[in-house]
């Protein structure tokens, strides 16, 4: 039988050591999903835990037709789209959209999420796209997906990937452009 | 920028970004355009800047205690929530033991063995006669309430 079906019907089942099985194949790529996508540890942490439960919950849905790491990554997708939602319901400052430049908390900071200047500026920028495009890059850019494994993923055509990623794309520039020029603005003189 | 520029942009920044991601398929020439155009140079100088955070971004690991997380609230759930299966089984047998339970019960205290023949008989204490005795016996749904009459060699 084809490996991923056997682990999808050994989760349904609830067998011994299934779930396991499938947070040490799957489980480094659904937590740094949810890191990139929600933009918090505590948040990756919980999203990841909720997650590993509704694999085996959704286990008996899996038809075989996309790999079962895609079928996850699906999931995972929806749920942090689900949380990015609830939250900007509940509060819609926490998370700011990437229209919102002059609102946004560039500077604020994002405790263990980037060891270096260029990973941390990243992750800013990352979490200044709206949640659509901040998902097409981290799939891309984090995860390595070809257009087609993103297509399956979030279930678009692969020419809406590709488009998507390069409205995306064209989105973090400008707001790289944005952050840079007001870095190295002058500091308003002294009176 | 006027519309038509503004389109060719468009379209070769989705080139530009799709050829980094080595899926441009098309195979177009964007040379021309880069010439001519500071802002898609631009952008694809901007886009090559970014690959050094992109691959410290793509080493994050879970916690080390997650797993042991995910497994105590899988355990809280297996407790508090048996299979499915194992709900259904022990439904059906303790409805299958009840079922069989009352019809024992009802059969050795309610009914005396022959009481099918005393019910259907009581139902015709006005009319009963020889002739209507013999009518009745000859009915199939009264033989089938007391039984078929046996034939005197077989009592």
């Amino acid at each position: 039988m084809d490996p991923d079906r056997s682990l999808a019907l050994k989760l349904r089942d609830g067998e011994p050591g299934a779930l396991e099985n499938a947070y040490q194949l799957h489980g480094s790529r659904v937590y740094r999903l949810c890191l990139r996508i929600l933009g918090r540890t505590s948040d990756a942490e919980d999203a990841a835990q909720d997650i590993f439960l509704k694999l085996m919950e959704r286990a008996a849905s899996f038809d075989g037709r996309a790999r079962l790491s895609t079928w996850i990554h699906r999931i995972t997708v929806n749920h942090c789209l689900n949380q990015l939602e609830k939250e900007r319901l509940r509060d819609t400052a926490a998370l700011p959209h990437d229209d919102d430049l002059a609102g946004a908390p560039a500077d604020s900071p994002i405790e263990g999420l980037a060891r270096t200047e260029a990973g941390e500026r990243l992750q800013r920028l990352l979490l200044r796209l709206s949640p659509e495009h901040r998902v097409v890059i981290v799939l891309r850019e984090i995860e390595e997906l070809s257009y087609e494994e993103i297509a399956q993923t979030l279930e678009i055509p692969p020419g809406t990937v590709m488009s998507r990623l390069a409205r995306a794309r064209e989105r973090l520039v400008l707001l790289a452009g944005a952050r840079d020029s007001r870095s190295t603005k002058p500091a308003p003189a002294m009176p | 920028m006027n519309p038509l520029d503004e389109l060719e942009c468009r379209e070769t920044r989705a080139a530009l970004s799709a050829r980094l991601d080595g899926e441009l398929t098309n195979g177009r020439d964007l040379s021309i355009h880069l010439v001519h155009c500071g802002s898609c140079r631009d952008f694809e100088v901007s886009l090559s800047s970014f690959s050094a955070g992109w691959v410290e971004l793509r080493g994050s690991a879970p916690p080390a205690t997650l797993w042991s997380r995910i497994q105590a609230r899988s355990d809280a759930r297996t407790v508090r929530r048996p299979p499915k299966l194992a709900w259904r089984l022990a439904a059906g047998l303790v409805g299958f033991a009840g079922v069989g339970g009352a019809g024992w019960w009802l059969d050795r205290n309610v009914s005396p063995p022959d009481s099918r023949a005393h019910w259907a008989e009581s139902l015709t204490p006005i009319t009963r006669t020889p002739e209507t005795s013999a009518l009745f016996a000859s009915l199939p749904e009264y033989q089938l309430l007391v039984g078929f009459p046996r034939k005197e060699n077989e009592r």
